[in-house]
């Protein structure tokens, strides 16, 4: 019933990918170049065309995605036929090419469609890898249950620090695990090695390392602490701090996988743009200097 | 007290406001008493710059009094400045406690101990006014009040608030932040609030914010050293909590007791039936009038042409009903019209169903109803539509192809038949085809307007049933069987109701009836090792426990309702009748049984497509005739489904993409479902919610922004917005950032200010689009799709086929 894009209409634009590519590679061995394979035989420009249209075909992607109300085809069909004659445009414009590489502006424009396919690529590994991560991490939570549950735990510490006033160490120590040094900078923030946060505006990256170090320094406590009624608020103060980590952990996994899905699109569609460019130049270059 | 008033109007709401401006125009005497220091205490206690809506557009207003849309403070301030022009003679917080007499001579008992003495009385006392009291001592002692209207006029203080109903709730948690709040709930839960209210009351107790003082009853309130003191009784015994204000939240009643001690009849012990009255709004007792919503007539403007018409009556005028040229208009369709009055009745005469009702009910049901005039040959409705009108045959015939071919057999319906009701009563589609006849004459009836006669006149929910049940075993086990024959076994079945969850019947029990599910649907479920496994989703218009009647009456399996359902019984004796009518039945019940027992047990050895089953059936799917579900392990949570939402809708996206529960990777998202028998269309005043042919519920333009349908919804997927601004195109938002982009959320510009109103939005699945739900069609990786009940087994069997290998 649910049907991935990948598989759409019964793989109908793999198997036209698999043919278009297929048919040049054919047309390539059979050609007789004269005197090496090269862009400006006839089936140079041909392959040269068709690798062009193609590159047209998928930049409109990114309009028909947002002509919500087109009923050309669903947005899924469009994604698959972009995905496997995208890819089969790695063929098509190799082989238009005719293996010719030097440092110019053709190169470039090659180089180019070859970041653009590979990033396409790698998004296409994040999106069968992550959906499903992303949901066996979130357990039944959304992102805002998310949130709400770290002020919740906020609010507790807070609480406790209050009742734990005579201590002034303890009072102090629970009060920094919430305090916020600095933002955390992107590549924290995606590569999730020192993440934690309390509210959308404060990531900290030192906070989750914090908590920990404070909640050895409570379980310390724990052991030395004669009075009941003081062991059992560090007890709290213990599992409070231990439940927060748990869930700005969990958060923290929830965003990287996120940007994850996210990240590979900065570079692809730039990219993208560049390709145009850096194709338009290739093309009246060539006809310029024909 | 020597005065005698030729009509004493008891309440000034919109209907009391206008029959008194008019008995004052008119020179009569009168008097217009009301409970509260304010007229229009209802409209009056809405929020400042509230939209208020003057539906139904087509009915023109004929009170002297002027009323049009706008806002709260516009429509109080003509009433104020009409109220003094005419010079109506008004006592403020006068509040009745009792009616005598009879007409001429009535005596109006005010609370102070005065009487008014009345030639006429009309109760326009609607059903706002009438907050549930405590109904212990102390509940009109002066800390004790019933209303809360700014949360923010008190300031520590002790406030116990009484109630665990939204209302409650959402009174304590706002009055939390600087006050002291207690909250006292009858119950050990608060199962009637919504999820949202729920969770932060439970946190707020958890938090120590709110004391919450379960399974307790309030016994009296007194004064105390502080201002008050309440007294509970709780599972500890008795607790005395002193407090500076006592707020009860218990909702609101028709006033039923008041009413019925004024002499005046009920229907019946539905507590929110209302009085019968004449087409001149005469009650039972002569000379007491009822107009309004105590009539059963919610709309303000319904109410100010009541009270115009009212004393006109009481005058010795006859008044043409405001709704008289609209029904003429309708009317001219019928061949040979000559008047209203006529035709309706003639309308009357020709179809027994509304023979029973009265003058006033007919006009109602008349004019939400069109008259329809087919030619010969037309499709009235095809089968598998989603349209769930009702139709009565006033003249020639329609006539029903039993088969696909058109030279098939075909059933006739004469005239004084009607149509419809399976749909109607089921929520599904079309079962059949109608096509007309030769002078076919037809009135179609709305959904709601039918369900609304249905509920109120017995007579007629008693044949539409009849002929429902005569229908459906028809239809399902004996198409050529003649309808005479049916009508015997018909009258053998009994019609059952369950509540969702409940058990049809348990494995292991003897039955012996079968049960032919007419509304709703349920889940078949059999005990293996120990754990109750869910095999099968059964919807309405499918039959279980065939095999009783096959000769096992040992049940097979477990059967319970998954929503709300209705089924026809049918015993033995009816059974077996119905195999005389049709020998061929029993092999192919036979034949159906052994199927299913065969996919039972191949569900048996994949018992995980059952927990797939279970709960898609807890999240309502059972209901559902078209619901969004979202594979999550497809899903990259790019939300352009939403955006696509957004974009197509005016800015408002309908669906919560991230909201809702997922299991083995299939996500419901907050969505409509399309239900069989949509929650939300039950209370809507303008009737704005319709289903349209191919099953989408939508809500139209008249929607008055109530709210109704926003709190009926279990599900939460309808949402009050206001009506957004035009977006900017792509271009002009690139390039100069002129208003929202794409995806943005429009309704955050401006629209509080210019008080156009908010009104209820949700899925309209995309009905207006060529190429159908566009949250569908523009989710880029095939995550997303939309089903219906009938494509759900073979939805399960794929899923469970999925999560099997997991899972063993």
């Amino acid at each position: 019933m649910h049907e991935s894009f990948l598989s759409h209409a019964n793989y109908r634009y793999l198997r036209w990918g698999l043919l278009l590519s297929l048919a040049a590679i054919v047309a390539y061995v059979l050609h007789r170049a004269d005197p090496v394979p090269n862009g400006g035989s006839w089936l140079g420009y041909t392959l040269g065309a068709v690798s062009a249209l193609l590159v047209v075909f998928l930049l409109y992607l990114g309009i028909r995605k947002r002509r919500y109300r087109s009923a050309l085809g669903s947005l899924k069909g469009w994604v698959s036929a972009h995905v496997w004659l995208g890819l089969s445009l790695l063929v098509t414009a190799t082989l238009h090419t005719g293996f010719q590489f030097a440092w110019n502006l053709h190169m470039l424009a090659y180089s180019l469609m070859v970041a653009v396919i590979l990033s396409g690529i790698w998004g296409l590994v994040m999106y069968a890898r992550n959906p499903a991560l992303m949901t066996d991490n979130r357990q039944a939570e959304t992102r805002a249950t998310m949130w709400q549950q770290l002020q919740d735990l906020d609010a507790e510490v807070l609480q406790l620090a209050d009742d734990a006033g005579q201590d002034a160490q303890l009072h102090h120590e629970l009060a920094e695990a919430l305090t916020p040094k600095r933002p955390a900078g992107f590549w924290t923030r995606f590569s999730n090695r020192r993440w934690s946060a309390t509210a959308a505006a404060d990531y900290d990256a030192d906070r989750a390392a914090n908590s920990y170090r404070i909640e050895q320094a409570v379980a310390a406590q724990i052991a030395a602490a004669g009075d009941s009624q003081q062991v059992e608020l560090l007890r709290q103060a213990l599992a409070v701090l231990a439940r927060r980590r748990a869930v700005s952990q969990q958060l923290g996994r929830d965003l990287q996988l996120q940007a994850q899905m996210e990240l590979w699109l900065l570079l692809h569609v730039p990219l993208s743009i560049g390709l145009i460019a850096a194709l338009i130049s290739h093309i009246v270059s060539v006809f310029f200097y024909w | 007290m020597s005065d005698i008033y030729t009509v004493a109007v008891i309440g000034a709401g919109p209907a009391g406001l206008s029959a008194a401006a008019r008995a004052a125009e008119t020179g009569l005497s009168h008097i217009l008493l009301e409970a509260s220091p304010q007229v229009s205490n209802t409209i009056f206690r809405y929020q400042k710059g509230k939209h208020v809506m003057a539906e139904p557009t087509v009915l023109p207003l004929r009170a002297p009094l002027a009323f049009d849309a706008g806002t709260r403070e516009a429509v109080l301030a003509a009433w104020d400045e009409g109220l003094e022009r005419l010079g109506v003679s008004l006592r403020r917080q006068a509040e009745v406690v009792g009616i005598e007499g009879g007409k001429g001579a009535f005596t109006v008992r005010l609370k102070d101990g005065q009487d008014i003495a009345a030639e006429h009385i009309v109760l326009s006392i609607g059903l706002q006014g009438n907050l549930r009291r405590l109904g212990v001592p102390g509940d009109d002692l002066p800390f004790v009040q019933y209303q809360l209207d700014d949360p923010q006029a008190y300031e520590a203080e002790t406030i116990i608030v009484i109630g665990a109903g939204d209302a409650a709730i959402e009174n304590a948690l706002a009055l939390a932040g600087h006050n002291d709040v207690h909250i006292v709930n009858r119950k050990n839960e608060f199962a009637r609030a919504k999820d949202g209210n729920r969770d932060a009351i439970l946190r707020a107790i958890e938090r120590g914010q709110i004391a919450c003082h379960y399974s307790s009853n309030v016994v009296r309130a007194e004064s105390g050293d502080h201002a008050g003191l309440l007294v509970l009784d709780t599972p500890d015994g008795e607790a005395r909590l002193p407090c500076d204000r006592i707020i009860a939240r218990l909702g609101a009643i028709p006033p039923r007791r008041f009413v019925e001690s004024c002499g005046v009849e009920f229907p019946n012990d539905d507590p929110a039936s209302v009085p019968a009255v004449s087409p001149q709004y005469e009650s039972n007792v002569p000379g007491l009038y009822i107009i309004g919503a105590l009539a059963g007539y919610p709309l303000i403007k319904q109410c100010m042409n009541q009270g115009f018409e009212v004393v006109e009556f009481i005058r010795g005028e006859s008044v043409e009903p405001a709704d008289e040229a609209i029904l003429q208009q309708k009317f001219q369709a019928m061949p040979g019209f000559v008047s209203v009055d006529q035709s309706l009745q003639r309308i009357q005469q020709r179809i027994p169903l509304l023979a029973g009702i009265t003058p006033l009910q007919l006009r109602e049901f008349l004019l939400d109803s069109e008259i329809r005039n087919p030619s010969p040959g037309e499709v009235v409705f095809e089968r598998n539509d989603y349209t769930n009108s009702f139709y009565s045959i006033l003249d020639g015939s329609v006539e029903i192809p039993l088969t696909e071919q058109a030279s098939g057999p075909r059933v006739n319906l004469g005239a004084g038949d009607f149509f419809g009701e399976m749909s109607l009563i089921s929520g599904r589609r079309r079962s059949a085809t109608v096509v007309a006849g030769t002078d076919c004459l037809l009135v179609e009836t709305p959904r709601l307007s039918m369900v609304r006669l249905m509920n109120s006149v017995s007579a007629v929910k008693r044949v539409i049933d009849e002929k429902f049940i005569q229908r459906a075993i028809q239809s399902r086990f004996a198409p050529s069987a003649p309808a005479d024959a049916l009508q015997a076994i018909a009258a053998r079945a009994e019609l059952k109701r369950y509540k969702a969850g409940q058990d049809l019947f348990r494995e292991g029990e003897t039955g012996d009836t079968l049960e032919l599910i007419r509304s709703g649907s349920v889940t078949v479920s059999k005990d293996v090792g120990g754990r109750e496994v869910v095999l099968a989703y059964v919807a309405a218009g499918n039959y279980v426990g065939e095999m009783a009647l096959l000769g096992n009456t040992l049940r097979s399996a477990t059967v319970t309702a998954s929503v709300p359902s209705e089924t026809i019984s049918l015993d033995r004796t009816a059974f077996n009748a119905l195999l005389e009518a049709d020998p061929g039945l029993r092999d192919s019940m036979q034949q159906e049984y052994r199927n299913r027992a065969l996919s039972n047990v191949q569900r048996e050895q994949q018992s995980a497509g059952g927990d797939v089953i279970s709960f898609l059936m807890e999240q309502g799917v059972g209901e559902a005739t078209d619901v969004l579900l979202i594979d999550e392990s497809l899903c990259v949570r790019c939300d352009n489904c939403e955006i696509a939402c957004a974009e197509t809708h005016a800015g408002n996206s309908r669906l919560n993409r991230e909201a809702g529960p997922t299991f083995a990777m299939i996500h419901v998202p907050t969505s409509c479902r399309h239900c069989e028998h949509p929650h939300c269309m039950k209370d809507c005043p303008p009737d704005a919610i319709r289903r349209a042919a191919d099953g989408e519920v939508y809500i139209q333009d008249n929607c008055i922004g109530c709210g109704n349908c926003e709190r009926n919804c279990p599900y939460g997927v309808i949402r009050m917005a206001p009506e957004a601004p035009k977006k900017p195109g792509l271009l002009a938002w690139l390039l100069f950032g002129a208003g929202p982009g794409p995806g943005d959320s429009s309704a955050a510009g401006g629209n509080a200010k210019n008080g156009s109103g908010k009104k209820a939005v949700k899925c309209d699945m995309c009905k207006d689009l060529k190429g159908g739900p566009a949250c569908v069609r523009a989710c880029p990786t095939g995550a997303a799709i939309r089903i219906s009940p009938e494509q759900l087994p073979q939805y399960v069997n794929a899923a469970s086929r999925q999560e099997a290998p997991g899972d063993a």
